[in-house]
């Protein structure tokens, strides 16, 4: 199976005052194509950084990280940024929807920066996948929290990511809420066959994937299911 | 204090820009005052004055220098002033040796150059003449010009005389000789349009003894004025302008006020936690009141300061755009008008800046726990009856009366809500084209249909100072130039007047040797009204100015048996070859309705001591602006042929025959020429002048109207912030974060910028109907000057206001 994302020595520093902080320590990683992934660690373990780097939101200290072949660590910001449109999807803990724009609208967004056709039919479809059809032309602000959610994952699957980076998807929601946005994403990651990477303390979310590591002191460990 | 945030700056520069404003305004118009109150008694350069059209009685001046009196005498009238190949019509001024007796003249040797003072005026033989003559005739120091039959040498630079009057330029330049050279000129003929005045100073018991004695001896129409008494007209001139100014500078505040009350919720909404934890510390509500008054009195006294400085700077523009139409040397400013200036400021920090801040008092210290917790819902009516408190102030103190201020208050509120509900409605169909595709214009779109509450705010400031300016820069020069293309090429721009019986066959010839048409020349008598209906007319009686001012001098009578297409009958009977010798008189529509006479009336008339009753039979519209020469009132021929009229005429002329005239007046002098092309040359200086003060006032409007669209940006940074972040990671680069921007406030300063011309396309139609009575057409560049003009200028003042939230590391801001 082909690699979808390589890390290789990655170290990730932030100077605090005189101090030097050490987040990530020496990070080697290599994710399979189609590989589900979670990375399970106490909070401030610096599991959301890594996941960061990883897509390319930011640039490592020192190391290099591929994403899809390409290295993220030789490319500026903006070439980062068009490596990701339609490449990599996200869904985040606290949804992260643009308030301004419509339900439909969201789901748009990745698309139209990708330069992706037929795009509003395959808004509209995501958003169907997700059951909120009747909800298109509703502001975040008019859904509620597992709502919101369910937009965030139509507007990660709908322009078909090679990868989703997922950061506690279901931390701000209710158990109810969770467990079905849980379901819904990992239906539609199997339909898809994407890259999964995970970022969760929730071990029973974790145990979902294929793989499981374990983020402590900036280094990582081949953790046991739950 | 720590270094002030970005709503903090925010409050000091609008603070700034209020008291700038306020302040400009308020240091010119004390030099103003300053120069005014200097030349106090000067007014008319002497202590008691009477005028006239005919000399004043040589025994009224006898008797006052029988009770110890100095006494002086002048004339004034217009004519063309010759030097060279060139010439230009200019106010004569013939004055004795006394003159002035009150105040004195100053003089320079090159025009602008350093002052001297001289008690009198040029000796016989020498003329002084103002600054815009030497630069008219292209003459210089020491140069012949020839006015009438008379060559004289200009020996000085004439910077100021004491009774010019008017405060603004009248509009021929003066040239000042003495009076024993008057007759020398040739040009005081019967019925010339000369004004006699005798001066008069002296002591108070003396003056008073005079008025009584003289009062029966002085003809209708002359009395005497005192200093006091002639101020009241200037006054009114510049107070009205000193008002109109104020209240212009006053739009700027008020836009600098919303702003400031923007900066300050924004302020307080940051504060909140920061007050919750003091408050769980131990603070009370009045320690953090009294903190934040302490702020606010810090950042006020800053801004204050700032603009104080500015305002320094922006009265000297106002001087510089202003100062040679104001014919008085200006002393340096004062410096109390800061007080006013700063008070001003004050009142629109408070009244909009402290009722956020205030409310931090309030905030409770369970915040600390529940972040959603803040200070009790504001009373939108509280707050907005503090600020519309602070405007009633603000309004009543520059307007000077009540009166006044509710007009304009109620206008803008008007003109507020008008532009707020085309800004709404705009903003509305804006949101229906975000449909399209493309993420930075779909994203663009979406933030003025989320923000559409700022977006109307930002619209109706940053749309109020570009309406005006628009109206100033673009209107303005639109309707003198459509007023002009309304003339026909063929209007006549040359008046000749003053043209003595025995002067008639030369005028003629001259015009038709060089092939220049054949003038029409009118007679005119000039005759004081004495009675209407058998009552003796008294000014007093009538309200409008104008009808007064006729009064006290003379009409000017025409008579003819055919009257021209740009007259139409409205009521009665045009009397034709049949009115021979009749008694009858016809007049103009709008005097006949300032002086409230009817068809039948009986008139009497005084001609040069001939008293004549006449009968107004016949009411007429005049087409004024045909340019012909025109009437208020016409009788019949033959009935005034021995009261001694002179004779006028209007031709158009080609440049070259313009220059050919100048043969005329050199063999005719007493004959005036009046060129219109360079009357209204000059009145388009004044008037250029004069709108570029006022358009320097509302820059300042617009400013502040863009201080309103930052601090309501500075308002949403944290969010677009976020956002740009989010757009980031979702693949979009910082081109497309451009974009959107360039989309949102692009779309924002077209709005802006069409909205400003189509209410100062809506305002030119109601101006071109109503005052200009020409048809104005939609003006392109109008259209073209407000979309790009705002798009411009608001992308600009956006890009400034949310400056580098498009470089933000998506990864930091996410977290």
């Amino acid at each position: 199976m082909s690699t979808m994302i390589r890390a290789e020595q990655v170290v990730q520093e932030v100077s605090s005052g005189q101090e030097i902080l050490t987040i990530l320590d020496q990070v080697d990683l290599k994710i399979s194509t189609g590989e589900t992934l979670a990375i399970v660690g106490a909070s401030g373990a610096g599991k959301s950084t890594l996941l960061g780097l990883l897509a390319g939101l930011d640039l490592p200290t020192r190391g290099r990280i591929w994403l899809d072949g390409q290295a993220l660590h030789d490319m500026s910001e903006d070439e980062r940024a068009r490596a990701r449109a339609g490449r990599v999807g996200f869904v985040f803990q606290s949804f992260q929807l643009l308030p301004a724009l419509t339900a439909l609208e969201n789901v748009l967004l990745p698309l139209e920066l990708a330069g992706i056709g037929d795009a509003q039919a395959r808004a509209r479809s995501a958003l169907d996948r997700v059951g909120l059809s009747p909800r298109l032309a509703h502001r975040p602000r008019q859904l509620s929290g597992g709502e919101q959610q369910r937009v965030a994952l139509a507007r990660a699957f709908a322009p078909q990511p090679a990868v989703l980076f997922a950061d506690e998807p279901t931390g701000n929601l209710d158990a109810d809420n969770g467990r079905k946005v849980a379901d819904l994403l990992f239906d539609m990651n199997a339909q898809s066959g994407t890259t999964l990477v995970l970022v969760t303390h929730d071990l029973g979310l974790a145990g979902r994937c294929g793989r499981q590591l374990s983020m402590q002191d900036g280094r990582l460990h081949e953790a046991m299911p739950a | 204090m720590r270094r002030p945030d970005g709503d903090q700056v925010l409050l000091i520069v609008a603070m700034a820009v209020a008291v700038a404003s306020a302040s400009a305004v308020a240091f010119f118009s004390a030099r103003i005052d300053a120069a005014m109150s200097r030349q106090a008694g000067e007014a008319i350069a002497a202590d008691l004055r009477t005028r006239d059209s005919q000399p004043i009685a040589q025994s009224v001046e006898q008797q006052a220098l029988d009770l110890g009196l100095d006494t002086a005498r002048t004339v004034t009238f217009p004519s063309v002033v010759i030097a060279g190949e060139r010439s230009a019509l200019a106010g004569i001024k013939a004055v004795t040796d006394g003159y002035p007796l009150r105040g004195e003249l100053r003089v320079a040797d090159k025009p602008f150059g350093a002052e001297r003072i001289q008690q009198h005026g040029p000796p016989a033989g020498e003329a002084w003449v103002d600054p815009r003559l030497f630069a008219e005739l292209g003459i210089a120091l020491r140069d012949e010009v020839q006015l009438g039959a008379l060559r004289v040498r200009v020996t000085q630079v004439l910077a100021y005389e004491p009774d010019r009057g008017g405060g603004f330029t009248t509009l021929a330049p003066r040239l000042l000789l003495h009076a024993d050279q008057l007759d020398a000129t040739e040009l005081l003929g019967p019925g010339s349009r000369a004004s006699f005045s005798l001066l008069v100073a002296g002591e108070v018991a003396a003056l008073d003894a005079l008025q009584t004695n003289t009062t029966s001896q002085l003809a209708a129409g002359q009395q005497w004025t005192s200093a006091e008494q002639a101020r009241p007209e200037l006054e009114d001139a510049l107070g009205r302008a000193r008002r109109f100014l104020g209240l212009a500078a006053l739009s700027a505040v008020l836009l600098a006020g919303v702003a400031m009350a923007l900066s300050a919720v924004q302020y307080a909404a940051r504060q909140r936690d920061a007050v919750a934890l003091r408050k769980t510390l131990g603070a009370t509500g009045a320690m953090i009141l009294r903190e934040e008054l302490r702020r606010l009195l810090v950042l006020g006294v800053s801004g204050g300061l700032l603009g104080l400085m500015f305002g320094y700077i922006g009265q000297w523009v106002l001087v510089r755009i202003l100062g040679d139409l104001v014919l008085m040397s200006l002393p340096a400013p004062p410096l109390w008008p800061a007080l006013p200036a700063l008070a001003t400021g004050a009142v629109a920090l408070v009244g909009f800046g402290l009722p956020p801040l205030a409310r931090l008092r309030r905030v409770p210290p369970m915040r600390v726990l529940q972040q959603t917790l803040g200070p009790p819902p504001a009373s939108v009516w509280g707050a907005g009856l503090v600020a519309a408190l602070a405007v009633g102030v603000l309004l009543v103190w520059q307007a000077g009366e009540a009166r006044l201020a509710l007009i304009v208050f109620a206008g803008a509120a008007l003109a507020l809500g008008a532009l707020a509900a085309a800004a709404a409605a705009l903003t509305w169909a804006v949101e229906r084209l975000r449909h399209r595709s493309g993420a930075a214009w779909r994203y663009g779109l979406a933030n003025i249909a989320r923000r559409r509450a700022d977006a109307i705010l930002q619209l109706v400031a940053v749309g109020t100072g570009m309406t005006v300016l628009l109206l100033l820069v673009v209107v303005r020069g639109d309707l003198l130039a459509t007023w002009r293309d309304s003339l026909p090429d063929d209007a006549p721009n040359v008046f000749l007047i003053n043209i003595q019986p025995d002067q008639r066959e030369t005028v003629r010839a001259f015009f038709a040797d060089r092939e220049l048409g054949e003038p029409v020349l009118h007679p005119m008598a000039r005759g004081r009204l004495l009675a209407v209906n058998g009552s003796a007319v008294d000014s007093e009686d009538y309200s409008d100015p104008d009808a007064q001012r006729r009064l006290e001098r003379e009409f000017n009578v025409s008579w003819t048996d055919a009257i021209g297409a740009d007259n139409e009958t409205i009521d009665g009977q045009w009397w034709g070859e049949a009115g021979h010798g009749q008694s009858w008189i016809s007049i103009e529509e709008s005097m006949i309705e300032s002086y409230g006479w009817a068809l039948g009336d009986e008139l009497r008339f005084d001609f040069a001591g001939q008293t004549v009753d006449l009968e107004v039979v016949h009411r007429r519209k005049v087409e004024w602006d045909s340019f012909s020469v025109n009437f208020f009132l016409l009788v019949p021929p033959a009935l005034l042929d021995d009261v001694g009229a002179t004779w006028l005429t209007s031709v158009h002329l080609p440049p070259a025959g313009k220059t050919e005239l100048l043969d005329l007046i050199r063999r005719e002098p007493n004959i005036t020429v009046f060129d219109v092309d360079a009357l209204m040359a000059q009145v388009r200086r004044v008037m250029d002048r004069v709108s570029l003060a006022v358009e320097a006032v509302f820059a300042l409007t617009l400013l502040a109207g863009l201080i309103v669209l930052v601090a309501a940006l500075q308002g949403t940074r944290q969010a677009r912030r976020h956002e740009a972040a989010l757009l980031r990671t979702l693949g979009a680069s910082r081109q497309v974060l451009r974009q959107s921007l360039f989309t949102e406030f692009g779309v924002l300063g077209c709005l802006s910028g069409l909205l400003a011309a189509g209410f100062a396309q809506v305002i030119a139609w109601v101006l071109a109907q109503a005052v200009f009575d020409i048809s104005y057409a939609a003006s392109p560049l109008l259209w073209l000057a407000g979309p790009v003009g705002g798009i411009v200028v608001m992308t600009l003042a956006a890009l400034a206001g949310i400056r580098g939230v498009a470089g933000q590391p998506p990864l930091a801001t996410l977290r």
